[in-house]
């Protein structure tokens, strides 16, 4: 029964971690998109007061 | 939410449901409806994940080195995507592979490991898909990178029918499709169905993050490019 057991266990430990791994990198990705995009919106958030100005 | 939106939300939720009522299935079948085996006992119930592993270690080496061909012939980084992803999953289940049938061994044979022609090629799988895996984290050039591990991967899949046939071909003490009651085959087909549905879920889910840690690599790079010139 144990050796079952333990198998189970690990299978599914290791689905679990590939899974945690997969949402993290998920994570990881959306902040970069997300600062990347900012990064360049930056120059028209700049611009758009001064042609606003002209 | 625009309605296309939705309906992909719908649909990915769907999918969600559709492998996790699967995995219940099998999960289910393994624990209530397969019967205990006369000289194993319990310990029988691990030839239901292992085989089911096994199979997408297999399947995974051959995906890889496909789109990794792929790859070489149209030089298109997606089908590389595709081969890291199948690469990754592949090799966890190689593991698993390896672990749950040592565990299986101990149960059976009294002992977790022995120079069988099945267990000797399965391990050297699994050593392929760790070189494939070390030598793509080593590498930044992605074009370089994917043409390594298409390579590796042509030449490590060459493994894969001496895995599957290596009970025929040789003489070996691993089991070769043993007989098994009807409704131990309907939960083994039940399991493998349920972990193959899982594999595709995280390897499509996988592989649209390799295309977007690309396509944020590429307007950096760009970006870069036009403020500082070429790099």
């Amino acid at each position: 029964m144990e050796t079952f057991v333990a198998a189970y266990v690990i299978v599914w430990a290791a689905v679990l971690w590939y899974v945690l791994r997969l949402g993290t990198n998920q994570r990881r990705l959306e902040k970069e998109f997300e600062s990347l995009r900012l990064e360049l919106q930056e120059p028209n958030g700049i611009d758009e007061p001064n042609q606003r100005a002209a | 939410m625009k309605p296309t939106a939705e309906k992909s939300t719908l649909s990915v939720r769907l999918t969600h449901l559709l492998v996790g009522g699967l995995l219940l299935a099998a999960i289910l079948g393994i624990f209530l409806l397969a019967p205990t085996e006369a000289t194993m006992g319990n310990a029988q119930r691990i030839l239901y994940v292992h085989v089911a592993v096994a199979w997408l270690a297999l399947l995974g080496f051959i995906v890889t080195a496909g789109a990794g061909l792929m790859y070489l012939l149209r030089r298109d980084l997606a089908w590389d995507h595709w081969s890291q992803a199948a690469a990754e999953l592949g090799w966890l289940c190689c593991g698993l592979t390896l672990v749950t049938g040592s565990l299986w061994a101990h149960a059976a044979w009294n002992t977790w490991w022995t120079w069988d022609p099945r267990l000797v090629t399965s391990f050297a799988l699994w050593a392929m898909y760790c070189g494939i895996l070390m030598v793509r984290a080593n590498i930044d050039d992605p074009h370089r990178r994917a043409r390594l591990g298409a390579v590796l991967a042509l030449l490590g899949v060459l493994d894969v029918p001496l895995v599957a046939l290596a009970t025929r071909w040789f003489r070996s003490i691993h089991p070769v499709s043993p007989s098994m009651e009807p409704s131990m085959r309907v939960v083994l087909l039940l399991s493998v169905i349920g972990f193959s549905a899982l594999f595709a879920l995280l390897f499509i889910r996988r592989r649209t993050q390799l295309r977007l840690e690309a396509a944020i690599e590429a307007i950096r790079r760009q970006t870069c490019e036009e403020s500082f010139g070429p790099i």
